[in-house]
């Protein structure tokens, strides 16, 4: 068994973090959240930085990165600011990767090579107000007319909608739950697309949105891996779930650190002041059990991503991760706002911030509730 | 033991559920948390229901000493709206029931029929900026004459930009390492008082403030009890800690009943795989879980405000009650934003609010840690 990263992962963690400490002081985190605006000035630095070859494939122009090094960078950016890693996503996740795991050679030639260079931005339309954790019960409607399909219907906290160029819409093209979803590469400036922020109560930036789509005009060709993919959608997306898992798994970790070590700064200074330290044991525990916590699922985050690297069916550990990872983050997040108590509950403390932004995780991605299923299942339930 | 509300009691907190489902409704909260001003029209109707008199003496035209009464008031409050219920709190528990306790006889008759009659805002300033739980007091009441002068730095007082009365501690120690202190009676707008305004997560509209005193003058007689009362700040603490804790565990209550509602009634309407999610043990028995906790909760504040009522010491089980209702609060809000998923975690649904403002029983007048020191010393464990 061996636990080190190789040279490449340990410099993309290098690269990242020296990106954070310079990009991300506590001031542009802070006024990231205040004004909600997607962050469009951080996003241009980390593609003129490379940040998004990392896992395009060399044949592209990329790094060939893997799921290890996708964690890795979401890790470090989460650990400053949790929704540059969401926006991220809109060119790693459902740009990048989506066209590598189920885009055909056409599309991949199409968009990579600008996905690379900054000039795109993907989202990932699936929920609708009706099917959210139900997500086959999708009801958008594409409608084939000649070599084209016309798209109806209302999709649902849809982040990236409003400033992504490409929408990889998922639609109802026959009754059959899980053979009769289609997934399209949607041009978002169609006639007939519209979409609108939401207001959240974290995460905010992220152009997460309510989305519109009346009778939106797409090619077969845009049919995700070309019109052979009809009807395949659900088994295109059933590929990206255990990257998708450890990724959010990553978010989580990274906000894990930050609230620890916040909290550890400050257990420090007040020690320092009363001087009493017997007095903050149960503080110090507090602090060890995040610790603990936040270091048993960053250890399954990992492992996770070896399996997967490694080929292996990993269904159960990257659902057991990502459950994990979420709720812990919730729970530490926790502990963390009653150890710094007055002081954390200011808007200025970046302990708040983090608070309100973990909480989606355990939502988005799959519910707890649902990877508890999902896991229950593998064990034979 | 009779486990139900008196006739009084049952009737008090009808009519004020009655005025909370009428006034505090969903949008004009929405609006006024948006806002994160002052609710200053919605408290003026409040004051007319003349529940800030709650626990001040007849005879200086309040309803006498109904603690539980005015919990029950804090908590149907909270349900709705507990930056609201935080206004109805100042008059009532910290200018009524405290001076009502504490007072000097000329303090009782200036101060107590106006908060009966106006809900006049009392403000609480004790904690100190790096110094939440007023551990180390530096602000400083220095002898000048006959009177003093008194300079420093507060933080975190609520309601301190509205307060027509604060009460004030000092340390009036004669040299540095002494630990008298002292609590006056001070104008809320006295020259001298420099009041700011600092922005939180949540009770907005009941804002947290930093007070800068510059040579404020103050009379011995402004001391809370009278000039006898110099350098006793620390025990008269005690007393009004109780208070302010059974208070705040009241309006725990209130919050986690809240989030708890609306969570429920999402989960009886949302369906997804073919039925309301409600009937999925793992949403329903999340809320039944909560359920069982919230009720304990309850409980524990009614007992607490019984025995205060009947003037037994119980400290002890008032803090009991506070970490208790903090603990649920939070919980019930955090599950709610998990039974009402992604809508949840949106402004425009409630449940966010809940989190916002249950989050700050962490530390609201005390610390629980601090909290549960008080509670161990009670079992020999200081």
């Amino acid at each position: 068994m061996d636990y080190s990263f190789t040279k490449e992962q340990q410099e993309l963690r290098e690269k990242t973090v020296a990106f954070v400490t310079k990009e991300i002081p506590r001031e542009v985190a802070r006024e990231v959240d205040r004004t909600g605006e997607f962050p469009h000035d951080l996003m241009k630095k980390l593609g003129e930085q490379g940040f998004w070859r990392i896992n395009i494939p060399k044949k592209y122009g990329g790094d060939d990165g893997t799921i290890l090094d996708l964690i890795i960078f979401f890790e470090e950016i989460s650990k400053a600011l949790p929704v540059l890693s969401w926006t991220a996503g809109d060119v790693l996740l459902y740009g990048n990767n989506i066209l590598k795991v189920n885009g055909n050679e056409a599309q991949r030639q199409k968009y990579l090579p600008r996905l690379a260079k900054g000039e795109l931005m993907f989202c990932f339309a699936l929920t609708e107000p009706d099917a959210g954790s139900d997500a086959a019960n999708i009801q958008m409607s594409a409608v084939r007319d000649g070599d084209d399909y016309v798209l109806n219907g209302s999709k649902m906290f849809i982040s990236g909608a409003s400033v992504s160029h490409i929408a990889v819409t998922n639609t109802r093209t026959s009754p059959d739950r899980y053979r009769g979803v289609t997934s399209f590469l949607v041009d978002t400036s169609s006639p007939g697309y519209s979409a609108t922020p939401i207001k959240k109560l974290g995460y905010k930036g992220s152009d997460t949105c309510e989305v519109y789509y009346k009778d939106v005009r797409v090619s077969q060709d845009d049919i995700l891996g070309g019109p052979e993919c009809l009807n395949q959608g659900w088994h295109q997306m059933m590929r990206l779930l255990n990257g998708e898992r450890l990724v959010l798994s990553a978010c989580a970790i990274g906000i894990m650190q930050t609230v620890i070590k916040e909290c550890v700064t400050y257990l420090q200074a007040r020690k320092k002041r009363t001087g009493a330290a017997i007095r903050f044991q149960d503080t110090e525990h507090k602090i060890a059990e995040m610790a603990t916590s936040m270091e048993a699922a960053r250890q399954l985050a990992y492992y996770s991503a070896w399996m997967m690297m490694k080929g292996m069916e990993c269904v159960k550990e990257t659902s057991m991760c990502k459950y994990l990872c979420a709720d812990s983050g919730k729970k530490i997040a926790l502990m963390g706002m009653e150890i710094m108590g007055a002081e954390g509950y200011a808007m200025g403390s970046s302990v708040q911030q983090f608070f309100r932004d973990i909480p989606i995780l355990s939502i988005g991605g799959g519910t707890s509730q649902i990877q508890k299923n999902v896991i229950a299942k593998t064990l034979g339930l | 033991m009779d486990f139900e509300l008196n006739r009084e009691d049952t009737m008090i907190r009808d009519a004020i559920r009655d005025w909370v489902s009428k006034e505090c409704t969903r949008e004009v909260v929405g609006e006024l948390d948006e806002m994160g001003a002052f609710p200053e029209k919605l408290f003026k109707k409040l004051s007319k229901l003349g529940f800030c008199g709650m626990i001040v003496p007849e005879e200086y035209e309040g309803e006498g000493k109904n603690i539980l009464g005015a919990c029950l008031v804090v908590e149907e409050i909270a349900f709705a709206y507990p930056a609201l219920a935080s206004c109805y709190i100042s008059p009532t528990f910290f200018g009524g029931a405290i001076i009502s306790e504490l007072g000097s006889d000329e303090q009782k008759n200036r101060i107590l029929s106006k908060i009966a009659s106006k809900s006049n805002i009392t403000s609480l300033a004790f904690s100190e900026p790096e110094d939440p739980d007023a551990e180390v007091i530096k602000a400083a009441a220095k002898k000048q004459g006959d009177g003093f002068v008194i300079t420093g730095e507060k933080a975190y007082v609520s309601l301190a930009d509205q307060a027509d009365l604060l009460i004030l501690l000092a340390r009036t120690s004669d040299s540095e390492a002494g630990d008298d202190l002292t609590l006056f009676c001070l104008d809320g707008k006295a020259d001298g008082i420099d009041i700011k305004h600092s922005e939180t997560m949540g009770y907005r509209g009941a804002n947290t403030c930093r007070i800068s005193l510059t040579n404020v003058t103050a009379e011995p007689s402004d001391i809370l009890g009278g000039e006898g009362q110099l350098g006793h700040g620390r025990r008269q603490l005690a007393v009004v800690n109780d208070l302010i804790q059974l208070a705040y565990a009241a309006s725990a209550v209130g919050m986690a009943q809240g989030a708890f509602e609306y969570a429920l009634q999402h989960a009886k309407q949302r369906e997804q795989f073919g039925q309301v999610i409600g009937r999925f043990p793992a949403i329903g028995h999340m809320l039944t879980d909560g359920a069982c906790k919230i009720d304990a909760a309850r409980l524990m504040v009614y007992r607490a405000a019984w025995m205060a009522n009947k003037g037994k010491i119980c400290s002890k089980e008032i803090f009991m009650a506070r970490c208790m209702g903090a603990e649920v609060a939070v919980k019930a809000a955090m599950d709610g934003l998990q039974v009402l998923g992604g809508y949840g975690y949106t402004m425009e649904y409630d449940i966010q609010r809940y989190i916002r403002d249950s989050v700050a029983l962490f530390s609201v007048g005390k610390s629980l840690d601090s909290l549960k020191e008080h509670i161990g010393a009670s079992y020999g464990l200081a």
